[in-house]
């Protein structure tokens, strides 16, 4: 049994004496980041992004140690070849039609990838929610006939992307089943549901989800994993510069 | 020479082809260009440049891999296999570096417009810009010094069979900063140069270099500026400045260059761009359109006008397409 599948356990264990107890929003959190954390994982998937145009299609093998570094290679026609490298801070883009490297900083971790609602600030989000929003309890609701906590996190720094950020989280799988991402003064910016769920490792994450970035008209974008493997063994060298540019 | 130099091309294809065991991607190319231009005398002309491209490239998975690119109609007007070939190189990983052979893109610097620290193939091009960085003959070993630190090394073959260039350069990534610093010998001619790249508010990036032979023939510095402007309304402003002065050389003077770009959806973008030579008092002004209307197809419209001495030169209509499959 992994240690993940413990964790998860013994939270499900202590929040089952509810009589005694009532969960708080930290531990809802700390729970929904255990669930995405993994030592190591390999996977491939699409990204299909939908707009007035019609639908566009990238297709990605992606590669994940610890929280922080992350490596992406896209395999679609129009843009295979080019990676997307994150280690702790820093993204790196590289464009194999220049053998271009690219350090994106500031306000360009805020463009699209590859057309998509989704931005590169979106990858660098750290995965210790808990380590940079302060999280309250808001109530409790139903999505798709499962029921779901409502947590509000607000951030701790003015230099996140989100600074208020609205989770319904499933009471039963510990998993985002629908998020709401807004300005310090409440204006929603993206919204997040969880399309379909595949169980990894044991627990639950999502395996398709649509992103709605909402400062974009009648634009969606629903990233779907096809397959993947977690806690494998991947080489160090897999996320350095000689690697994205090789 | 034509013979030996078709003899690598053979043997790289050869090798990629190995290489991919059998699971090489094919990737086509088609690009249509129409450019309607009149000058001041209300002269008209026309001019349609149709191009095909034919990529064949093995996995990037393993140790090994290559990639060979053909254009036609040729990228410049030769008679060889050289201007058919936009790239045919083999790459291999060592246990302390890796090593291309071959024609490869090469990219050093930054810049969009201006670009001091593109020494690499200075002598046939004044100012060589990112977007259009070329691939060169050459034989490179990427040794790395840290996850984010390398040194390359590069050897060129001379054109003229004059020499053969080499050139090296040291990436650094310090903290923010990125730190370039590198040499290339092309030509009897010496040629260092220094470039950095950071982020305060604005993505920005310096560059200097010069060519050395007796005494400084031509010293170089370009400056940029980068930042995008997301609107609440939806989409994006981006805009881009940039300078090269020339203080020391035979083209000496100062070039500058705005961009800015609006980009409601990652589909269209609209730009209006300019740029201003003071040696020739050369004004070009443009605006373009592009569009993304299908996954792989790009469609794009500029018209731009010339100045020369504050008085209209010309002025162009052009429409392209490109479509990969």
């Amino acid at each position: 049994m992994s240690r993940k599948t413990l964790f998860i356990i013994t939270l499900l264990l202590f929040f089952s004496c509810a009589s005694l107890w009532a969960i708080t929003a930290e531990e809802i959190i700390a729970a929904v980041d255990a669930n995405t954390s993994f030592a190591s994982s390999h996977s491939s998937g699409a990204i299909i992004t939908v707009d007035r145009f019609g639908e566009k299609k990238s297709t990605f093998e992606a590669w994940s140690k610890g929280d922080n570094t992350s490596l992406i290679e896209f395999t679609s026609l129009a843009e295979r070849g080019q990676k997307i490298l994150r280690t702790g801070s820093s993204l790196y883009l590289y464009y194999p039609e220049a053998d271009q490297l690219i350090r994106l900083q500031g306000a360009a971790l805020r463009q699209s990838v590859l057309g998509s609602d989704l931005s590169y600030e979106d990858m660098t989000r750290e995965s210790s929610t808990l380590a940079s929003y302060d999280a309250t309890l808001e109530g409790e609701d139903v999505i798709d006939g499962i029921q779901c906590w409502i947590v509000k996190l607000v951030a701790k720094s003015r230099s996140s992307a989100y600074p208020i950020q609205t989770l319904w989280v499933d009471q039963e799988r510990f998993v985002v089943r629908k998020g709401l991402y807004a300005t310090a003064a409440g204006r929603a910016l993206k919204e997040m549901e969880v399309i379909a769920l595949m169980e990894v490792g044991g627990v639950a994450m999502a395996k398709e989800s649509r992103i709605a970035d909402l400062l974009k008209r009648g634009s969606s974008t629903t990233m779907r994993i096809e397959s993947i493997e977690i806690d494998i063994p991947l080489p160090d060298a897999l996320f350095s510069l000689e690697n994205l540019s090789w | 020479m034509v013979a030996r130099r078709s003899l690598c091309i053979l043997a790289l294809l050869l090798s990629v082809l190995t290489t991919a065991g059998g699971a090489a991607s094919v990737t086509g190319g088609l690009e249509f260009a129409n450019t309607i231009t009149v000058d001041s005398q209300g002269t008209f002309s026309n001019l349609f440049l149709p191009a095909a491209t034919l990529t064949l490239a093995s996995p990037t998975q393993g140790n090994v891999r290559g990639e060979i690119r053909i254009q036609v109609p040729p990228t410049v007007k030769s008679t060889d296999w050289d201007g058919f070939i936009s790239r045919a190189y083999l790459r291999a990983r060592l246990p302390h570096g890796r090593l291309t052979l071959g024609k490869s893109p090469l990219s050093w610097g930054d810049g969009f417009f201006f670009n001091a620290a593109g020494i690499v193939g200075r002598r046939f091009e004044a100012y060589r810009s990112m977007a259009g960085s070329d691939s060169f003959w050459l034989a490179s070993l990427y040794l790395p010094i840290g996850v984010f630190d390398f040194v390359e090394v590069v050897a060129l073959p001379s054109l003229t069979g004059s020499d053969v260039g080499v050139a090296s350069r040291l990436y650094l990534s310090l903290g923010a900063l990125k730190a370039e610093a590198g040499y290339a010998y092309q030509e009897s001619r010496h040629t260092p140069y220094v470039s950095l790249q950071g982020h305060l508010g604005a993505t920005w990036w310096l560059s200097t270099s010069a060519d050395v032979t007796k005494e400084v023939e031509e010293l170089r510095l370009s400056a940029g500026l980068f930042h995008s402007f997301f609107l609440m309304a939806g989409g994006t402003i981006s805009v881009r400045g940039e300078a090269m002065a020339i203080p020391i050389g035979k083209e000496g003077g100062l070039l500058l260059a705005i961009e800015g770009g609006y980009a409601p959806d990652q589909s269209q973008r609209l730009s209006l761009s300019s740029t201003y030579v003071t040696r020739t008092e050369a004004l070009v002004i443009g605006t373009g359109f592009t569009l993304i209307p299908l996954e792989a197809l790009t469609l794009q419209a500029t018209v731009s006008a010339t100045f020369a001495m504050w008085s209209f030169e010309q002025a162009g209509l052009s429409l392209s397409s490109s479509w990969v499959f």
